[in-house]
């Protein structure tokens, strides 16, 4: 048995240093050596954790998900969620192409998203009417792809109080990252410290062989003896902070600070949009339209900065959790408002018959809901929710649509994971608008209630 | 994750450049420094560190996702004429929700 078995043998016996110097062969930078060194001690760090936390756990189906989790999902800024992507929805056949642009000066107070929606074109209905099955056939086949295409610039304000944008440095995050994590910088920079301090006296004694490429220097830039004591420090000092830096994320973990982004999704939104639709001729009118929308909680970042702000560091993530439970059980309020500008259109085909002839229309819509979670089971999940809505149209090309008013208020009782049961009343300001009613009480009010397993309203 | 970016024989006024592109709007930087084992105020990512002499740095820059990101960490030093100091370091990360990436630099400038 030669030397390098005895070697190898004696350090399977120890543990780790095998897998230390199986890690750093191939003469790898100190730096990129310590990296894997450190990484494995997270591993390892990490499957103990996991490995304990099985045997903790009893047998069972694992549940999907958590709170934070799917908080993390709403968390996904709608202005910032996608950089560019194109998504094609096979059910409403429509392809969509975001992109989103830098954001405009140097506050950063825009965040800016142009899209392009092609659709697929449909015959105009009034057309459609007009012509025999058979002709109508003929007439959609004939329209070119990109025969309905919309152009939609999206404006969304972000600053301190709006948008959902976390700039680089926000002061409210590094003060609570520092109270969570609670590893301080004089700890790491110690366990550091061996591997920094032989490296510059070798480098100081002049203990390099040879000049040392790229500023990176190896362990084989120096003599063999040397190389023997950085290896031994160095990665000593790299399992080190790979352990203390995997304390760290389960300290993150542990401390949910997914709820950052829960107070970061609270905030308020401000979004301004614009888009011109282009069709084909025989596919309708031009359109133009302006929304505006806004969306509020009572708890947020924003609303609760301050507090953040006034708390003293050892009380910081008490304050944090106070106000995380606070935002969960908070409501929100969303408004819009959008009006759209139909162009005239004309269409002439003799050959069909066709003399068709739309003057421009105006479509007005308004809408406000406000979700407000009501009960909560033992973990804290809401399992009812009242929900107030309001929407007001008014289409001049339109008469379902003519001056209608539909207002509701709908308590929603989780029963089971797959069924919930909503009740509510329906106001409408005109009787033909009550409609998705069960009992109707007058004219303009009705009951609103949907059994699980009947299906029906 | 934890990445080591270790330089020394730095000369004196170089900057330390740390730049994170990709989702930055679903992660969150925290960047801590040392100089010669004491810890300073924490700093800034975006802005470059100027580096003197004769000193020791230890910069940490935790990058923590708030959701799914990708985002690449690029890490270089240049001295004050303009020369890069030794080779830059870029890292891609994927990281899931919750997940904290750390890269780690130790800095040693000229005696």
């Amino acid at each position: 048995m030669n030397r390098m078995a005895i070697a190898a043998l004696l350090a399977l016996a120890l543990g780790l240093p095998l897998r230390a110097a199986e890690i750093c062969s191939g003469d790898p930078t100190i730096a990129k050596c310590q990296t894997e060194v450190a990484n494995q001690a997270q591993m390892d760090a990490a499957e103990g954790g996991t490995k304990r936390a099985l045997q903790a756990k009893p047998t069972g189906p694992d549940s999907v998900g958590s709170v934070a989790s799917s908080s993390v999902k709403d968390f996904v800024p709608p202005l910032d969620a996608i950089i560019q992507s194109a998504n094609l929805d096979q059910k409403n056949q429509q392809l969509t192409l975001d992109f989103n642009v830098t954001s405009l000066g140097a506050p950063k107070l825009l965040a800016v998203q142009l899209q392009s929606v092609i659709r697929q074109p449909q015959l105009y209905q009034p057309v459609k009417d007009a012509l025999s099955a058979t002709r109508a056939q003929q007439l959609q086949g004939g329209i070119n792809d990109a025969g309905d295409i919309s152009a939609v610039l999206t404006l969304g304000l972000q600053n301190d109080s709006f948008g959902r944008r976390l700039r680089p440095n926000d002061p409210t995050f590094t003060r609570l990252f520092g109270a969570i994590v609670k590893v301080s910088p004089d700890e790491l920079n110690a366990l550091q410290k061996p591997c920094n301090k032989l490296l510059a006296d070798l480098l100081a004694a002049k203990h390099a062989i040879r000049p040392i490429a790229g500023n990176d220097p190896k362990f084989s830039d120096f003599a063999p003896a040397d190389q023997a004591k950085l290896r031994t420090v160095c990665i000593d000092s790299a399992r080190k902070l790979g352990a203390k830096q995997a304390a760290k994320a389960q300290a993150l973990q542990d401390d949910k600070i997914a709820d950052f982004a829960d107070l970061l999704n609270n905030q308020q939104q401000l979004v301004l949009s614009g888009s011109r639709r282009f069709k084909n001729n025989l596919v309708g009118p031009d359109e133009t339209a302006v929304q505006l929308s806004y969306e509020w909680s009572p708890d947020s970042l924003s609303s609760h900065r301050s507090d953040l702000q006034a708390t003293k560091d050892d009380a910081l993530v008490t304050t944090f959790e106070n106000i995380s439970t606070a935002a969960k059980r908070a409501g929100r309020l969303k408004a819009s408002a959008q009006y759209t500008w139909i162009d005239r259109y004309s269409l002439m085909r003799s050959a069909d018959g066709l003399d068709l002839l739309r003057p421009t229309a105006h479509r007005f819509t308004g809408s406000v809901t406000w979700g407000q979670p009501l009960l909560f089971d033992s973990e804290g999940n809401h399992s009812g929710q009242l929900d107030v809505t309001g929407q007001y149209d008014n289409f001049s090309d339109d008469p379902a649509h003519k001056d209608r008013l539909v207002a509701s208020v709908t308590y929603t009782q989780k029963l089971t994971d797959s069924f919930s049961l909503p009740i509510g009343f329906t106001y409408a300001n005109h009787s033909e608008f009550l409609t998705d009613v069960q009992t109707r009480f007058s004219a303009h009010f009705g009951l609103k209630l949907k059994l699980p397993l009947s299906g029906g309203s | 994750m934890l990445f080591f970016f270790r330089r020394s024989d730095i000369p004196d006024g170089s900057q330390l450049v740390l730049n994170v592109t990709g989702d930055t709007d679903k992660v969150a930087q925290v960047c801590t420094m040392s100089v010669d084992q004491n810890p300073s105020a924490p700093l800034d990512p975006t802005q470059p560190l100027s580096l003197q002499s004769p000193h020791a740095y230890a910069v940490e820059l935790d990058i923590t996702a708030l959701a799914a990101a990708t985002v690449t960490i690029d890490v270089s030093v240049t001295a004050s004429g303009g020369v890069r100091v030794g080779v830059p370091f870029q890292q891609e990360i994927t990281a899931a929700a919750n997940d904290l990436n750390t890269i780690r630099c130790d800095l040693a400038t000229e005696n």
